[in-house]
């Protein structure tokens, strides 16, 4: 259960030091695949930080990712679902 | 406990149908359970078909799919004829398609293979030579298989030395080679395992996710349930690639007493357990890591981890092995739990020496013990260079002999006779010693890189980047270091002509992902002429990787 839900900032800050990307900050428009060239392992890493951050993505729903973007949105929508107020 | 040994893999795979144990497939969320009397009546038709089409012993079928009920029968089916299987690599997700079909078909090629199964797709997407009459997909077989073609089996003759498996991880993708695995080992090495970890047939539920194309997944897991007919619950990679948390819920689902992975699958599995919901791993006897290095960190952190989830912290293990060996070189008997051996790790690095320290000592680090070596395997150590003797608590290159150890490259008698010293023992390229007899690795003389339990070669890299516009080519120096998320991590050292290096990283990065399917983690870009290299211009990796680790390297 998400303690409070992340900004993009702070969980784009989280993807980086999880999966130890290099580059600059990271925008939500970067592509996954083709600018970040995250390899399967990668987008394995990506869907543990996720979860340890109180999300669950399904298998279906994480092959759809194309952007920083898209994995931020579904982990948004998850959390507030997750949420006992919303 | 462990029955008598038949003859043969064949019989042993008959005897273990009657067993009453079935395989349930994870392809999709609905499990499919299927006796293994049934998956061996569906191979056995399947093998009439292959023999139809001329495969039988001595001959060898290859196989492109994914994991699913039909590629295990059709393994099955493939040894029920008597023939050798080559289980093809599937593609990675970074890869390029034109490598993929380059390394396919050159494994196809090299195997002489009768026979070539796949998944449609992959005959669609023109993987496979277009118009070769050898290649068929598995639907049209088994369709085959259903009509005249499967009611015509023909039980080949009990041969325990025939190949049962052709198992292609060594060597480069330019000069892959073929390790050639009888039947007779198979047998001999699963009695092995067997050995340290008694089978209990009626009990026992093997979890794999692993790849078929690896020997893991393929002997100890795949050919460890069919031969003593236990079950098996058996997902692609693909479902623990795109969801990691099911696998441990898979083991709790199916009440998993055995399981095996490598190292990066238990350090995600140690975070995922501690946010997710409580699960019951009580049942497991025997939770493996192997093939890449084990961090002793990791284990410690899962298996407390687990515990919170009903674990026996005695069911963990570290195991040692390779496809030369058949899989399995060294285990650890049941319920010893992971242990550690505790060495000086300066002396390590700089003398090739094992000096035991206490844990608080400031250089101490610990390495995993793997167990000795399983029943008639037989272990020296020598000093790598010279081929001298050394004794077995002194660090050296491990040599093996034994039953199980494989006898040769397919068709390579050069690489044959370079893998064998006399009297038959095997130089595994692995550094370690024994402690207490427990075998410890503390790296590798070959300078091979292992990324999530897959070796890669750094000739390959190196090519990959080399063609890249602004390096100068010959002057690449790709390397390994520890501690890596997924192994591994690749470093890779270049020197350019070119100013544009943000340009040339990128281009760098992608190359690598086209050929070997990885992101490298670290790429650092030299002037010309400074790169580590011997005087008659071979590359140096092992210096140049302790300069990278010290810094050394001047970047441009």
């Amino acid at each position: 259960m998400p303690a409070s839900i992340l900004d993009f900032d702070t969980f784009a800050h989280r993807l980086r030091q999880g999966l130890r990307i290099n580059s600059g900050p990271l925008s939500k428009n970067a592509r996954l695949v083709e600018d970040l060239r995250l390899d399967s392992f990668d987008l394995t890493e990506l869907l543990v930080v996720v979860e340890e951050l109180g999300v669950r993505v399904p298998e279906e729903t994480a092959e759809s990712f194309e952007t920083v973007g898209d994995v931020y949105i579904e982990y948004v929508r998850r959390a507030e679902a997750s949420e006992p107020d919303a | 406990m462990t029955p008598p040994q038949p003859a043969s893999l064949l019989s042993r795979l008959e005897q273990a149908a009657d067993r009453g144990a079935d395989a349930t497939f994870l392809v999709t969320d609905e499990p499919e359970r299927v006796p293994w009397a049934r998956v061996q009546d569906d191979a056995r038709r399947l093998a009439s078909a292959m023999q139809a089409r001329g495969v039988g012993p001595e001959h060898r079928v290859a196989l492109l799919g994914s994991t699913s009920r039909l590629l295990v029968t059709a393994i099955e089916a493939t040894w029920l004829a008597g023939a050798a299987v080559i289980v093809l690599p599937l593609p990675t997700r970074l890869g390029s398609e034109e490598e993929f079909r380059a390394q396919t078909r050159t494994r196809v090629g090299l195997g002489e293979v009768t026979l070539t199964l796949a998944d449609p797709e992959f005959v669609a997407a023109g993987i496979l030579a277009p118009d070769d009459p050898t290649v068929t997909t598995f639907g049209e077989l088994a369709a085959a298989a259903v009509g005249a073609a499967g009611s015509s089996y023909e039980r080949p003759s009990d041969d325990p030395d025939a190949t049962a498996i052709l198992q292609f991880t060594s060597g480069s993708t330019d000069d892959p080679k073929g390790v050639v695995i009888p039947g007779r080992c198979v047998l001999d090495n699963l009695a092995g395992i067997a050995d340290r970890v008694p089978v209990d047939q009626e009990d026992d539920a093997v979890m794999t996710w692993l790849p078929l194309y690896h020997d893991m997944g393929l002997v100890a897991n795949a050919a460890y349930a069919m031969t003593y007919g236990c079950r098996l619950v058996i997902a692609p990679p693909a479902r623990f690639i795109g969801s990691p948390a099911k696998w441990m819920e898979w083991m709790d689902d199916f009440g998993g007493t055995w399981t095996l992975v490598p190292n990066f699958a238990l350090s995600m599995a140690s975070r995922l357990l501690v946010h997710g919901d409580r699960l019951d791993l009580s049942r497991c006897r025997c939770l493996g890591s192997g093939s890449e290095p084990v961090s002793p960190d990791v284990m410690h952190r899962f298996t407390d981890a687990a515990s919170a989830h009903g674990l026996d912290p005695k069911a963990m293990y570290a195991a040692y092995g390779m496809a030369e060996a058949t899989v399995c070189i060294s285990v650890p008997p049941m319920g010893t739990g992971f242990t550690v051996d505790v060495v000086d790790g300066v002396t390590l690095e700089s003398d090739l020496d094992a000096v035991r320290v206490p844990p608080d000592h400031p250089h101490a680090r610990a390495l995993a013990r793997c167990g000795p070596p399983v029943l008639g395997m037989e272990m020296r150590i020598c000093d790598p260079d010279t081929g001298k003797l050394q004794s077995a608590d002194a660090l050296g290159e491990i040599e093996i002999r034994g039953p199980s150890v494989v006898p040769g490259y397919f068709q390579r008698p050069d690489a044959t006779a370079a893998a064998f010293r006399a009297g038959g023992w095997l130089r595994t390229g692995d550094l370690g010693y024994l402690a207490q007899g427990d075998v410890v690795i503390c790296g590798r003389l070959k300078d091979m890189i292992i990324v999530g339990g897959r070796n890669v070669f750094p000739e390959d890299l190196e090519r990959a980047a080399q063609a890249v516009e602004g390096v100068r080519t010959g002057n690449v120096i790709a390397f390994g270091i520890d501690g890596g998320r997924k192994g591994d991590a690749v470093v890779i050292v270049a020197e350019v002509k070119s100013d544009d290096t943000e340009r040339v990283k990128d281009d760098i990065s992608k190359a690598v992902a086209d050929v070997v399917g990885l992101r490298p983690e670290d790429i650092v870009l030299l002037r010309p002429g400074t790169l580590p290299k011997t005087s008659s211009g071979k590359l140096r990796r092992s210096i140049c990787r302790s300069r990278y680790r010290t810094a050394e390297l001047e970047s441009v």
